[in-house]
């Protein structure tokens, strides 16, 4: 909400600094979002007398003014009708800075030469107006800065009004905060309605009919003809400008001033566009609509609240008014409507409609129930006397008998005061401090238990609680001392999927790759850009019902894309290494768990890994390694690894394809024989789609999926300390043949002693047969307690060869 | 005498000879034909028989003082050896402290984690547990059970991402106050970290961030031990001089509800861009327990008391490290990963 200072200062003194204004508001819970003062970015510009004003000789509408500011006296050339000599104006030296950064300097005006200018107010941004110059009090010595002129620079602060404080949301609210803090005197206006005119005889009257007393509990109504609907004073005009509102019509102009001053919203009908004498406050029937204020047919069912003439509904109740019953420049007998609507239904159906108006903002918070009808004297009395209207001396008041009529009693505990905020606060300061905001201490208390009314303008104070938290408030939450609360010891370890998530982060950052964190929202676009076929439960994604764009529509079902758009912007940014992983989420549905309390939506946490470009950075002496298939599964296998999962729990690498991996380089991980994720390279026609030029290789592994499967810690294995016998061999094999099929044929399992057998090589091409590979294996051999010897240990190699030379399909190198 | 000093004059001579030609070699030479079994030195000792008894102690002292001249001018001449060898066992002929090492390729954990993480051991360090919930949740636990009934305009303080009418991205992480006070009884202390969702998007905003959420239930918690509580965790977060300061505030499901800022620790609290020259910056809400939301759950609001709190971690994160734009915590930009 904008406030201005100066319209403030109406209802309380205020003799501090804006600063420290600002301050106590923000401690009082009222928070202080942002200040503007008018006049901070100009310089140069101050209070002036202009002593001659004489035509100028080659323009009709330029005059020539000799000014004081009380030093000096200067020639001006200015251009405003409505200059004079003796007059006391701002006046701009050259040099100074206006509005906008525009600076003054010395020039020649038809030839005539000028030393300033005389500003008019929108040059000096305090208003809208270039009709004339400004001009003020003669009272203001020459030479004053702007800054400094009393009343003149407003002050804006714009406040952050939390739902709970609808008290907050009027000038009266907020100096009343104010009032208390300084101990000033609360400066209300005079509620009283007008006085009669004992010549009144016009009885003009309307029913007013509550049908849904549950969303209405209070409507009141006053007529008043002979109204002269024209301009505002000047006072109405500038009190609304202070704060940005336009200026629309002497009677709309009062109901938005009395709303911003005392939260209470209205509103005025043209009392001859009523069809009928019985205005209704009824829910609407379906197919019924309103042409409303802002120039749109609203279609309304039986949710929604109106205020109804014979004709139909007139008003969106609390939220906006209707064109038919429009006041305007013709209208001369006015209906002016004060009520106390609902909180939700105004919500409701302000939402409903998509509007948000300041008086439905009001109404939905709660309005004070308890001063509904003095509100609508007042504004009676502000439009007999602006307008020059008649009130016919009746107030029209329907009421439900649910609508309060008295103050709420909310009974305070001093015993759990202290409990709920860890200090004790004597009963008379208690009672003294919430009495500055009209909360009162009612007689016959006991001497733990207190008995408070509730003034009408705090909706939100019902429960005890709600008492202390204003305590607290009053109190200063920076008073209360800080204490550690006592715990019982005891011990807390990091749930699962936390810690091996961090385990994986750990390592993975150790191995060189960079923790990527990516905004889970993905796009259909994005999946059509996979190969996927038509089918997919990829397809089948969690859909956002209002995403903010195209792009996050979707919550992802898969983490590659996100990686893939990553790594494009990477590149296109010249960073063409890129080693990432991301933990991050994916969302399936699973409809039939779905129930009040389960969203039915599957959330499996996943770690994806992204590599493209060079593996080893480039350094001055050697050559950067280009990441391929095998570096990603060298990650994966060394990740595996510090995770625990290749002991208690069996991991497999095999063969299969993905629709958006390249069909000969990709394969599934399988954890005691379950799949829990796949990697290789990236299908060209998806590097492509998402445009992309360089290989990208990636991962993608459950981490839910894992979590269902043991991990262990290592186990101690006691090793030899006799030195080890290497013996080599290169087979050469057909392409078809795999590693671990080769090893399959050798007789490994009868091997003594031998501890691992290594393979350094895989040589194809010169030398050889085309689709063959030669494979160049070292193996180790080491006894627990001696010194193996050569023949033992070749007599072992040589069943080896033996063995594989059976096989038609190795040959020796 | 005369064999003596000529002995001598040879072997330094010699000595000289071996220095300009340094090798292992020479020197094993030299130190055969000296001080060997049959070397010159050695000899001279043989020939004390032929001296008369008298000329005998000045004889053989002389002899001595030789041999120990001659080995520690060998020593000298080895030493020399061995420390040209060493100059010489290098692949560089200069070294040049610019030149960058040969770096073996590091990644880096995600400035967001390193923060997370640091909250997870300061507080299961204190005895809270860790606990994860969902980020989809259902309008129950992301609202109705935290006091927001459907109609309230507390629901219009967050912009919210829904799924279908009943469920949502969430808004916030409390709603694991929810499952965590519906499935366990107190005393319960708590941390849920994750993310959570706000249909809004700008250079301080963004849709998606990591909140940390703490809830402690007991039978005589206090919104004095709450401030306490935050205060020590400010200071391990921030350093000792932090300062801590509380605004009040509303948030559906505390009450007193409260804001908190810590002293900006760029500008010490003088006032500085990052804390648009207030000397503040905001971190997050607290307050203690709201009795409906005890209610809610099925714990009894009059026995227990409680406090909870919530902070963002990319807001912490780009307070700790000055990071100026949310943006940039989830843009997977080499140019910013590579830094921490
Ligand atoms: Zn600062």
């Amino acid at each position: 909400m904008l406030i201005s200072l100066n319209w403030l200062k109406q209802y309380v003194n205020i003799n501090v600094s804006v600063d420290e204004l600002a301050n106590t508001l923000t401690f009082l819970g009222i928070e202080v979002e942002e200040i503007e003062q008018q006049g901070a970015d100009i310089t140069g510009v101050v209070a002036a007398q202009t002593l001659s004003c004489e035509a100028h000789p080659d323009a009709d509408k330029l005059s020539i003014c000799k000014v004081n500011d009380g030093e000096n006296e200067y020639q001006v050339v200015c251009g405003a009708p409505n200059v004079k000599s003796g007059q006391t104006v701002l006046f701009a030296k050259t040099g100074a800075k206006l509005t906008g950064g525009f600076k003054i300097k010395k020039s020649k005006i038809r030839g005539v030469p000028s030393e300033g200018m005389i500003c008019a107010e929108d040059e000096l941004g305090l208003g809208g107006s270039h009709e004339g110059i400004m001009t003020l009090s003669s009272d203001i010595t020459p030479g004053t800065p702007m800054q400094e002129i009393p009343g003149l620079c407003d002050t804006r602060m714009e406040l952050n009004i939390t739902p709970n404080r609808p008290d907050a949301l009027s000038y009266i609210g907020v100096a009343r905060e104010v009032a208390a803090f300084y101990d000033q005197e609360l400066k209300m206006p005079d509620l009283r309605p007008p006085k009669l005119d004992a010549k009144q005889t016009n009885k003009d009257t309307i029913t007013l009919n509550i049908e849904s007393p549950e969303d209405c509990s209070l409507y009141t109504g006053v007529i008043i003809n002979k109204v002269k609907v024209g301009p505002s004073p000047t006072w109405l005009v500038e009190a609304l400008q202070s704060i940005g509102q336009k200026s629309i019509n002497n009677v709309v102009d009062i109901t938005n001033f009395v709303l911003l001053e005392s939260g209470q919203p209205s509103h005025a009908f043209d009392l001859k566009k009523i069809t009928g004498n019985t205005l209704f406050v009824r829910r609407a029937k379906k197919g019924e609509s309103v042409l409303t204020l802002d120039e749109e047919i609203k279609n309304l069912d039986e949710r929604d609240l109106v205020i109804a003439d014979n004709a139909g509904p007139a008003c969106l109740a609390g939220v906006i008014g209707g064109e038919t019953t429009k006041v305007d420049e013709k209208t001369t007998s006015l209906f002016l409507e004060v009520a106390y609507f609902s909180p939700p239904v105004v919500r409701q159906q302000a939402r409903r409609h998509g509007i948000s108006t300041d008086a439905s903002y009001r109404f939905e918070r709660g309005i004070d129930p308890l001063h509904v009808e003095a509100i609508s004297n007042y504004l009676c009395r502000l439009i007999t006397d602006i307008t020059g209207g008649n009130w016919t001396g009746e107030t029209l008041i329907a009421k439900a008998p649910e609508h309060p009529i008295s103050k709420k009693l909310v009974q305070l505990r001093l015993s759990r005061l202290s409990k709920i905020l860890g200090i004790t606060i004597d009963r008379s300061q208690v009672v003294a401090m919430l009495e500055k905001i009209d909360i009162k201490e009612e007689a016959g208390n006991d001497l733990d238990t207190l008995s408070f009314t509730i003034p009408g303008f705090r909706p939100d104070i019902e429960r005890e609680i709600d008492l202390i938290e204003e305590v607290a408030r009053l109190y200063n939450f920076n008073n209360i001392p800080d204490q550690l609360p006592t715990f019982e010891l005891s011990p807390t370890a990091l749930p699962e999927a936390e810690r091996l998530a961090s385990q994986i982060r750990h390592h993975l950052a150790s191995q060189g790759l960079f923790e990527a964190l990516s905004l889970r929202f993905s796009s259909h676009k994005y999946l059509n850009n996979l190969n996927l076929p038509e089918d997919s439960q990829l397809f089948k994604t969690v859909n956002l019902k209002n995403p903010l764009n195209e792009e996050w529509e979707i919550m992802p079902s898969l983490l590659m894309p996100g990686l893939l758009n990553a790594i494009h912007r990477n590149k296109n940014n010249r960073e063409l290494d890129c080693r990432f992983f991301e933990i991050g989420k994916c969302f399936y549905n699973n409809k039939e768990d779905r129930t009040d309390k389960n969203p039915g939506i599957i959330e499996e946490e996943k770690l994806i890994i992204g590599l493209s470009g060079s593996w080893h950075s480039v350094s001055w002496n050697e050559k950067g390694g280009v990441v391929d298939f095998y570096v990603l599964k060298g990650i994966l296998e060394n990740l595996f690894k510090t995770i625990g999962y290749p002991r208690s729990s069996k991991v497999d690498f095999s063969i299969a394809s993905q629709p958006f991996l390249h069909p000969k380089e990709s394969m599934s991980v399988l954890v005691n024989n379950k799949p829990i994720g796949w990697f290789g390279s990236v299908h060209p026609n998806v590097l492509s789609n998402f445009g992309l030029k360089d290989n990208c290789y990636i991962a993608e592994i459950s981490i839910t999926g894992l979590l269902e499967h043991a991990s262990s810690t290592p186990v101690f294995k006691p090793f030899s300390n006799f030195t080890s016998v290497t013996r080599e061999m290169n087979i050469v094999v057909g392409e078809g043949v795999t590693h671990e099929t080769l090893l399959s044929w050798m007789p490994l399992s009868k091997a003594k002693n031998l501890e691992e057998v290594k393979l350094n090589s895989i040589y194809r091409g010169k030398g050889l047969e085309d689709n063959t590979k030669a494979l160049h294996y070292s193996f180790v051999y080491r006894h627990p307690e001696r010194t193996l010897t050569d023949k033992e240990v070749n007599k072992i190699q040589e069943r080896i060869a033996q063995e594989l030379t059976n096989r038609p399909e190795v040959s020796f190198k | 005498m005369s064999s003596i000093e000529h002995i001598q004059k040879e072997f330094e001579e010699a000595v000289e000879k071996v220095r300009k030609s340094l090798s292992s070699e020479s020197i094993q030479t030299l130190k055969v034909k000296y001080l060997g079994k049959k070397g010159k030195i050695s000899g001279l000792m043989r020939s004390m028989g032929s001296i008369s008894p008298e000329e005998r102690p000045v004889f053989g002292k002389a002899i001595n003082k030789l041999r120990d001249l001659a080995n520690d001018s060998l020593q000298n001449i080895q030493d020399l050896l061995q420390h040209q060898e060493i100059e010489k066992s290098t692949s560089y002929s200069s070294l040049d402290p610019s030149l960058p090492g040969h770096r073996i390729p590091t990644g880096a954990i995600h400035p967001l984690n390193r923060v997370k993480e640091d909250i997870f051991s300061f507080f299961t360090g204190l005895g809270f547990e860790i606990e994860r919930g969902r980020e989809i949740e259902t309008d129950w636990y992301n609202f109705e059970a935290l006091n927001i009934p459907p109609e309230h305009p507390a629901r219009d303080m967050q912009d919210t991402f829904y799924i279908d009418d009943k469920v949502v991205l969430r808004t916030q992480t409390s709603n694991n106050q929810i499952h965590v006070m519906e499935s366990r009884k107190p005393p319960l202390r708590i941390i849920a970290p994750g993310f959570v969702y706000r249909a809004d998007s700008d250079a301080s905003h963004a849709p998606m961030f990591q909140q940390v959420e703490g809830l402690v239930v007991d039978k005589d918690i206090s919104f004095a031990q709450l401030k306490g509580t935050l205060y020590i965790w400010v200071r391990h977060m921030f350093g000792f001089d932090v300062k801590l300061r509380f605004r009040p505030s509303f948030f559906p499901f505390t009450e007193p509800s409260a804001e908190m800022d810590v002293s900006c620790s760029l500008c010490k609290g003088k006032g500085c861009r990052v804390c648009s020259q207030t000397g503040w910056l905001e971190i997050g809400g607290c307050g203690c327990v709201d009795p409906n939301v005890f209610q809610k759950a099925g714990i009894d609001a009059e026995e227990y008391t409680g406090f909870a709190f919530g902070f963002g971690i990319d807001r912490i994160t780009m307070i700790k490290y000055g990071i100026p734009e949310i943006g940039l915590l989830t843009a997977n930009d080499n140019r910013f990963l590579r830094q921490f």
